[in-house]
């Protein structure tokens, strides 16, 4: 694959340190995974395929398969999907990616994300956000508390006061007499 | 044409100026949040509107916001690589490329200058041919339209990516994506798992707003040693400071193909802007093949889907005013809006209230010129959004995104479900999935499945419809062309006894 | 009672949040809405309940019926089915929020298959009502309804119905007109739309033999001859667009009435005193100038019932719609 040819890997080329920052950024040296993740995607495709395809199945409920009813393209797409999944589990592309910086950070924002809008009603938009914002940055590196609290703040009673009053959305004021 | 000219005297007041700037500006700002459209913030100015005694400037507001949040979902599109609109799918693919490399200003110049012209262009078809072209649009019928579902389907298959089989996998998650929820035709629930909350099936803004706002925020947080901001490249001036000599002359030809998909597919019962937008996309990429340069940021691929969902505005409008028939989401909202005011679009609309159709006409051309006026000096203040601090505009991102689906459903579950689809987004990212797929599937895969079953069962059950229908039989036949033509070189070649390089769909990098 | 048991939340009210409105209930033998009132549209924003909530919210405010806020929410989904369940649960004994319902709601919840109907809500009022149309392309053969559905009988499959959604209205419409002219309601052939514009394309187009929408959907077409109605829906013959009003179904010979309507019901388990409230207030909104304007400028019929009326009608709605759907076999 082109990433281990030199034409296509710039960062190991000579010429690199010419590059504006942006250049650099973008062409972070790429791997090539042929090892055991495709193969684990492809695993997990082949078993979701198959469940839905079986759902499908189970949501025919006993009627004949008629190819202008609602049931037929159901099979047929979950059908394909899992065929495809098993090709791929067989015979995995090799794909490019970008090495793993941080395996950490993307499992806290997703628990963070759960807990916000878990708060979202009890607690309100406002506070959950403020709450949300100063989380989130810190898992994605921010170490400035005080600028994020700063930040945070206006944008999220900003944010819900422009929609509330402005807008006539609704969004939950939780807790706060507003 | 007098018409038209005294459209412009009503509309060209300082009040309704004011209105159309209010408009574009309003439009602009919720373009840029994601999932929250032009559809959903016309709806709620209406009942405002319900106190004007005159109509021409809610009109004209709308008209202002429709082009407003067009361009705004184009710029974060381009600038984050986070679409908020299924329309900006297309710009997002090489847009976000440019602004990687430092080309965002360029890009943004190119997407406000593209659905100026296109906006211009098709309001001047919208003005010269509605007419004839509502009539042949509402000839399509339920097996013409299967039959052009598949050849944008064929057409747009070549977005699968560098892998054949990733993209198709990609698309197979699209199309169970579209099938959730209750068939529209008999009314039963599909891979609904007894839940309410998925009978009306996954939004298209759901998934939009999950698979690139969250998923892209995901793999950014993987990716961990990104540097704080991206610094753009100063542009080198120029005729109007953004856009090079060069970019001009690469940009005005996709800026008018674009505005020939869209205005068409706008038209349409069912077409609507984001077919036409893929379609521009590929086939700027098919012009562009051998040099290189599609997925590394080629403005050809900003500037044709730019024009081309803006040019399907004004077509969108061809049904709407002739027949009352809406084309689109924003399009059932005007109608709504045209009826309050007691105007009952349809054949008799141009001789019942011309004084509104052509304000309304003139209002679209005024709208057009705001949105350039107020948009191409804003580029600068867009780029700046780069210079935020990465963790604090990516939290920003999440919590609009958040937002975003909260606001229009009101339900915890629906945001539940785009966290979801992120994750999703981000293993798809992390093992070289492409993203366009599974929003063409969402898209494409309803419309080819109803109209499907709709024609067999107008009729009754006899297949042959497929075939007998001239029209069906000439997209259909389109459809098998464009499948073989990229394999016909290759197949000449080698009939002729050479090796030549073949092309195939998934021709890439 | 009725009086201390309103009192007595606002006192609370007052007391808790300390935000205190009492609402402008002097002089009337109710203290009602004591706090902001919230109206639920059980659909997206810019749809029918919509903007029959955003007008109710409006008229509160112009006719100073409340002096509190009102606020809109919408929550969408599965023809209303899903605001219906958050009504009877979340909100359930909440009487500061109402919820716009209508026809569509009554048919959802039967092809949902939805665990809440109705009747479990506390039913205030209707308040307005669209009639059905039915129409052919002025091309067609069919110049009245007896011709349409004499054919129809001849050949139930053969005539070819459009319309929106189904298990909507539409299709209950046909249904009943089958079953009322003798035609099993199983053997029709419904092609179901996405809405009006659609149905309005295919009928346009040629796809359908007649379709079936709310009058206004069609009404400037038939005005400009490009298609015929038929008959329409409600009890009086109204004008569908040519001017003159046009014939009722049961004119026609077949014992068919049904409008679109649309109404508003309160949570169950709110206080009998809180029913009679929310009543009063809304037959006050009713008789308000606000709202008799917004009716006309947005080309609704009045269809006014409140009370015990109201409840009444949901129920007998409720049953009779459910008996068509199942022998329409949209649900079984």
């Amino acid at each position: 694959m082109p990433a281990t040819s030199p034409s296509s890997s710039p960062s190991a080329a000579p010429e690199a340190e010419t590059k504006t920052a942006a250049e650099t950024e973008t062409e972070t040296e790429s791997v090539v995974v042929a090892g055991i993740g495709p193969r684990i995607v492809a695993a997990v495709l082949v078993v979701a395929g198959g469940a839905l395809a079986f759902v499908a199945w189970g949501e025919l409920d006993g009627e004949p398969l008629a190819v202008g009813g609602p049931r037929f393209a159901p099979l047929l797409v979950t059908v394909l999907w899992t065929a495809l999944a098993v090709v791929y589990l067989i015979r995995p592309a090799p794909v490019e990616v970008e090495p793993i910086g941080d395996r950490r950070s993307p499992l806290l924002l997703v628990a963070a994300l759960v807990v916000y809008v878990l708060l979202l009603e009890p607690a309100g938009f406002a506070i959950a956000s403020t709450l949300f914002f100063v989380a989130a940055a810190w898992i994605l590196g921010s170490r400035r508390w005080l600028r994020d609290v700063v930040v945070a703040v206006p944008l999220a009673f900003g944010v819900y006061f422009a929609f509330t009053l402005g807008l006539d959305i609704r969004l939950p004021a939780g807790v706060l007499p507003i | 044409m007098s018409e038209l000219l005294s459209g412009f005297a009503t509309v060209l007041s300082p009040w309704n100026l004011l209105f159309a700037a209010i408009g574009v500006t309003v439009g602009t700002f919720v373009g840029v949040l994601p999932g929250i459209g032009p559809a959903l913030t016309i709806a709620l100015l209406l009942p405002i509107t319900f106190s004007l005694d005159d109509p021409v400037g809610a009109l004209i507001m709308f008209a202002g916001i429709y082009y407003g949040a067009m361009y705004g979902g184009s710029t974060t599109s381009i600038l984050l690589n986070t679409p908020g609109e299924s329309a900006s799918v297309a710009t997002s693919i090489e847009g976000y490329q440019m602004a990687r490399r430092g080309r965002a200003h360029a890009a943004l110049a190119t997407a406000a200058i593209g659905s100026f012209v296109a906006g211009t262009i098709s309001t001047v078809l919208l003005t010269l041919i509605a007419r004839p072209v509502a009539s042949l649009a509402t000839s399509f019928r339920a097996s013409d339209y299967f039959a052009l579902a598949v050849l944008a389907m064929v057409c747009v298959t070549a977005l699968v990516g560098s892998s054949v089989i990733r993209g198709l996998l990609s698309l197979s998650l699209g199309l169970f994506l579209g099938l959730i929820g209750i068939d529209s035709l008999t009314g039963q629930s599909r891979f609904t798992f007894g839940t309410l909350e998925l009978l009306d099936g996954v939004g298209i803004v759901v998934v939009i707003v999950g698979l690139f706002a969250i998923g892209e925020t995901l793999h950014v947080a993987a990716r961990g040693d990104v540097p704080a901001t991206v610094e753009p490249v100063r542009p080198t001036g120029g005729v109007l400071g953004w856009l090079s000599r060069d970019d001009w002359r690469r940009s005005w030809r996709p800026w008018l193909r674009g505005t020939a998909f869209g205005f068409p597919f706008g038209a349409l019962p069912s077409g609507g802007a984001e077919i036409p937008t893929f379609l521009s996309y590929m086939y700027e990429k098919h012009r562009a093949r051998g040099k290189g340069e599609f997925g590394k940021g080629a403005i050809e691929g900003v500037a044709g889907p730019e024009a081309a969902n803006n040019a399907a505005f004004a077509g969108v409008l061809v049904p709407l005013l002739t027949l009352g028939i809406p084309t689109s989401a924003t399009a059932a909202v005007l109608l709504a809006a045209f009826q309050i005011f007691n105007v009952q679009p349809g054949p008799q609309l141009f001789e019942r209230s011309p004084d509104l159709v052509w304000a309304l006409i003139a209002s679209l051309y005024v709208g057009n010129v705001m949105l350039l006026v107020l948009n191409l000096p804003m580029i600068g203040l867009w780029v700046k959004v780069l210079q935020i601090p990465r963790p604090l505009l990516y939290a920003g991102i999440l919590v609009f995104a958040t937002l975003g689906v909260y606001a229009v459903s009101n339900s915890v579950v629906e945001v539940l479900i785009a966290y979801a689809i992120g994750v999703i987004g981000f293993f798809m990212r992390r093992y070289g999935f492409p993203l366009a797929p599974v929003i063409l599937g969402v898209i494409l895969g309803p419309l080819m499945e109803e109209q499907f079953r709709r024609a067999l069962q107008i009729a009754g059950g006899d297949a042959t419809v497929f075939v007998t229908r001239p029209l069906t039989v000439v997209l259909l036949s389109l459809a098998v062309v464009a499948l073989v033509v990229p394999y016909l070189p290759g197949i000449v070649a080698r009939s002729r006894g050479r090796r030549a390089g073949k092309l195939t769909f998934a021709e890439d990098d | 009672m009725r009086k201390t048991a309103a009192t007595l939340v606002a006192g609370l009210m007052l007391g808790v949040a300390a935000c205190g409105d009492t609402g402008g209930g002097s002089g009337d033998a109710v203290d009602y809405p004591t706090r902001t009132l919230q109206i639920m549209a059980p659909a997206g924003a810019g749809g029918g309940w919509d903007i029959t909530a955003r007008t109710i919210q409006k008229a509160l405010k112009d006719g100073n019926l409340v002096t509190g806020s009102v606020e809109v929410s919408n929550v969408t989904g599965a023809a209303g089915t899903v605001g219906l369940a958050q009504l009877a649960t979340k909100h359930k004994g909440d009487a500061h929020q109402l919820m716009i319902t209508g026809l569509v709601m009554v048919g959802g919840v039967v092809t949902n298959k939805s665990a809440v109907d109705l009747t479990q809500t506390t039913p205030i009022a209707t308040l307005t009502a669209e009639d059905e149309v039915i129409v052919v392309p002025a091309s067609s053969p069919y110049q009245t309804l007896k011709d349409l559905v004499e054919a129809f009988k001849a050949n139930p499959a053969g005539i070819k119905w459009g319309g929106g959604s189904a298990g909507g209205t539409d299709q209950i419409l046909v249904g009943m007109l089958a079953k009322a002219a003798g035609i099993d309601p199983k053997q029709m052939n419904y092609i179901a739309y996405s809405g009006g514009g659609e149905t309005k394309a295919g009928l346009l187009s040629g796809d359908l033999t007649a379709a079936v929408s709310g009058v206004g959907e069609f009404k400037d077409l038939v005005a400009g001859g490009q298609v015929r109605a038929l008959a329409v829906s409600g009890a009086q013959g109204i004008d569908a667009g040519n001017g003159t009003p046009a014939t009722t179904i049961k004119q026609a010979g077949y014992d068919v009435e049904l409008q679109n309507w649309r109404g508003i019901v309160a949570p169950p388990g709110i206080k009998d005193g809180e029913r009679a409230a929310i009543i009063a207030l809304i037959d006050r909104l009713h008789e308000s100038d606000a709202w008799k304007q917004a009716v006309t400028q947005q080309g609704w019929t009045d269809f006014y019932r409140s009370g015990d009326e109201a409840k009444a009608f949901y129920d007998s709605e409720s049953a009779r719609i459910r008996d068509v759907l199942v022998a329409a076999g949209v649900v079984a």
